[in-house]
């Protein structure tokens, strides 16, 4: 059931409804009963069989964090710990990354010559696996370093770990932000509520206008890269980024704004950043919960910030290099996360990785030039990496940078481009991107951009919110999958 | 709560009042209506989201398959009274290949469990780039019991308002190539004496180059009506007198014998190229008008009677 479909539409207003006719009897426990049953449904309808390994996957969590709390001896602790590691890992080792290892081993023998028989698995990922993977191994994680304690009652861990709205794609939640707010008795906040839809709506705006409009031009661009030259190639490169951006925090919007009709609040996983001024600013504003999460539980315990200059370096490779593994079974991911490790390295060397904390222009209505060529200069880095991302294999990344370098000294290619501009792409794109990022720029100060409507009369702001329903819908077209649903 | 229902209900007003009024005003201008609502979107052909819409509710045992070579050229009533049958459909549509044929016998099989099927086909349906529609949707719609639950369900808003001008077009007249206005049956007869033709179509002496794989695709049909007990007629349909020469006329009974070969004699095969059929008779190169697609279809079905 994906978020951008009619069976969702239905779903929600379902649960919204039994979830606040429940509350209204202060029945915490069965409201929460509710949404688990909800969530396993919604999971249930990609396809069953992934139920038994969530269940499998909360079992041994829940179990572990309470023999965690319970052994007395550090020893053992770590022992239970690593049990729950072990298998957490195993887990996404096994389903996501066999045939990966096992191509891999093949390749190197065969490079010596040696031929290996070994046969790959026809094994189906299962949606979600690296996002539920991840909130259990924080859950055991912080129970052993007492941060938090050990969850009793089962249905309000499972419903942590499979909580529908960030179940498949995020955002990745901690147990000390999510746990105590499934335990507190939750009112029905009108403002909260209305929050919710207008953040669902704005999700909804950058998955339908933005995403999916943009994915026609950079799938066309990238699955004929052989045919563009120059250019042609940086559009696609261009769009391929708008569309990523689109189609991930218009989902994280929509899973928040879900959560808010809930009365429960999930950690926030974007924050312009395409408006960012260097490498190390965007990953504080891109895919926050998993920069955090991978801060917290790799770079932190590998000595952080606060070893000597090279161990940092080292560090931050380390980081950006399993972030990108995380991503996929493929060495393009990799590689994307080299990239941009190695984007970042100058400001962790120069010590300035900590700048740019404030958004841009904060105190003013327009960025002076310094901060335009900055967030030029940082989209084009990103966007550079977003080509390996984006690439089904490395020689297809390589033959796009290729072309992409190899055309920009001919005229014709140049000619090309404006044909391609001219044949190929609708006008509407265009002025969707344009009052997109113009609705970004003017509300990067609130938490969600659709809020400076709020300053209309209530007359203007419905139509307004009516005008925007209708071009969703009228764009909305067949049912298209989210890019982080792989992952 | 109660203050969020109010100005939820609220808002549905002013949503479903403005929004209407804007529908209302967009729909009266550009004169579309209830009786010209576009099909589902199961391709990026109109034809053929016609034709599986209009499927949705007939069942029947003789059925007609195939592109504009079935849909245009294949007279229903004659269809009708040489196989002795009241209970046909043709379900072609514009530009099918014999890839896109197999895959809707396959579909109509579970929905109409037909026991004859009629195929009138010439060079183009080998040639003809295959559509793309996924099987399982056109089976879940056909299987639906009520079709507008499903239209609504999979409302494609962008689809309809770029297709609501077409669906105008083409149920107004039949003088044009865009032409659906259909018998009962589902053919579509365009008009000899009226009929608008383009310059370019009746010169098109193009015959195509086949895609060899399609050969394997009419050898799977004939391979599934075996299996099925389907009796299977093939018709090829032939060209207009003016645009055949001696260079096409060749590739053309070659392409003949390859499909009689594969064929062999379970069908019931006619090669009308054989005959010479004269211009007056036809809208352009290969589609029949009114008078001709009476007398091929006659001429198809009397072959098979001389013979027997």
């Amino acid at each position: 059931m994906l978020f951008n479909t009619l069976q969702y539409a239905l779903f929600v207003p379902i649960i919204f409804i039994i979830y606040w006719l429940i509350g209204h009897y202060k029945k915490i426990r069965f409201q929460n009963f509710i949404v688990l049953i909800a969530s396993f449904f919604f999971y249930g309808c990609w396809d069953v069989r992934f139920l038994g390994l969530l269940t499998f996957s909360i079992l041994v969590d829940y179990f572990s964090g309470i023999q965690i709390e319970k052994v007395k001896k550090r020893s053992n602790q770590k022992i239970w710990l690593w049990i729950s590691i072990a298998i957490n890992l195993g887990f996404l080792g096994f389903f996501k990354y066999y045939n990966f290892f096992i191509h891999s081993f093949i390749d190197l023998f065969s490079s010596f010559g040696i031929n290996v028989q070994a046969s790959t698995l026809s094994i189906i990922l299962p949606v979600g696996i690296s996002f539920y993977t991840f909130h259990g191994l924080s859950y055991v994680i912080d129970i052993y370093y007492r941060r938090i304690k050990a969850e009793k009652n089962i249905i309000d861990y499972a419903l942590f770990v499979s909580y529908f709205p960030l179940l498949v794609a995020g955002p990745i939640e901690r147990a000390t932000h999510l746990l105590p707010q499934l335990k507190k008795e939750r009112k029905f906040k009108y403002s909260q509520v209305v929050e919710g839809l207008k953040q669902i709506l704005w999700g909804l705006v950058k998955k339908v206008l933005i995403a999916d409009q943009c994915a026609i031009i950079a799938n066309d661009i990238f699955n004929n890269a052989e045919q563009y030259y120059g250019l042609t190639l940086v559009i696609g490169a261009i769009f391929f980024s708008i569309q990523i951006y689109g189609d991930f925090s218009g989902y994280s919007d929509i899973a928040l704004g879900t959560s808010k009709l809930l009365g429960i609040e999930l950690l926030k996983n974007f924050s312009f950043p395409y408006f960012s001024r260097s490498i190390s600013e965007f990953w504080r504003r891109w895919h926050i919960s998993l920069s955090t999460w991978f801060k917290d539980y790799v770079y932190i315990p590998l000595g952080g910030s606060k070893a000597g200059t090279g161990r940092k370096i080292r560090n931050t490779f380390i980081i950006f290099l399993i972030s990108g593994f995380w991503h996929g079974a493929n060495l393009t991911f990799i590689i994307w996360g080299g990239l941009n490790a190695l984007f970042i390295i100058p400001s962790v060397i120069r010590k300035t990785n900590r700048k740019h904390i404030e958004i841009v222009a904060s105190n003013s209505i327009f960025p002076n030039w310094r901060e335009v060529f900055q967030m030029i200069l940082t989209f084009s880095l990103v966007s550079f990496a977003w080509i390996f991302f984006r690439a089904i294999s490395i020689s297809e990344a390589f033959l796009f940078i290729k072309h992409l370098i190899g055309g920009l000294n001919q005229v014709w290619v140049y000619q090309a481009t404006l044909s391609y501009l001219k044949w190929h792409i609708d006008f509407n794109i265009f002025i969707f991107i344009i009052l997109f990022f113009m609705i970004e720029w003017i509300g990067r100060r609130y938490y969600n951009p659709m809020l400076i409507f709020d300053k209309l009369n209530t007359f203007f702001r419905w139509l307004f919110y009516s005008i925007v329903i209708v071009l969703v819908l009228y764009f909305s077209g067949a049912d298209k999958q989210f890019i982080y649903f792989q992952f | 709560m109660k203050k969020f229902l109010l100005r939820i209900i609220q808002y549905s007003i002013f949503f479903i009042v403005s929004m209407s009024i804007i529908l209302i005003v967009y729909c009266l201008r550009n004169n579309y209506s209830l009786k010209n609502f576009p099909p589902p979107n199961f391709s990026d052909s109109f034809s053929f989201n016609k034709k599986i819409e209009f499927s949705h509710d007939r069942k029947s045992k003789v059925l007609a398959v195939g592109s504009s070579m079935a849909l245009i050229n294949l007279e229903s009533s004659s269809v009708k009274k040489h196989l002795k049958s009241a209970s046909y459909t043709n379900l072609s549509s514009w530009g099918l290949s014999i890839k896109d044929m197999f895959r809707l016998i396959k579909i109509y099989q579970l929905k109409y469990d037909f026991t004859t099927l009629v195929m009138s086909s010439n060079m183009c349906d080998f040639s003809a780039n295959e559509k793309s529609f996924s099987s399982s949707e056109i089976i879940k719609y056909l299987e639906s019991r009520y079709k507008n639950w499903y239209n609504f369900y999979n409302i494609d808003l962008k689809y309809l308002f770029a297709n609501f001008s077409i669906a105008n077009e083409s149920i107004r007249d039949n003088r044009h190539y865009e032409s659906f206005r259909m018998d009962t049956d589902g053919g579509v007869l365009l008009d000899g004496n009226n009929f608008e033709k383009r310059k370019q179509r009746w010169n098109n002496d193009d015959i195509g180059i086949v895609k060899k794989y399609q050969y394997d695709y009419l050898d799977s049909i004939n391979q599934f009506c075996k299996k099925k007990h389907i009796k299977f007629y093939f018709f090829q349909s032939p060209m207009r007198k003016g645009l055949i020469n001696s260079q096409n006329k060749g590739v053309i009974n070659t392409h003949v014998k390859k499909c009689k070969k594969i064929l062999s004699n379970s069908v019931y095969f006619v090669n009308s190229s054989d005959t010479i059929w004269s211009d007056n008779l036809f809208v352009d190169g290969t589609h029949f008008n009114k008078k001709g697609a009476y007398q091929y279809t006659n001429y198809c079905f009397q072959q098979l009677e001389t013979n027997e």
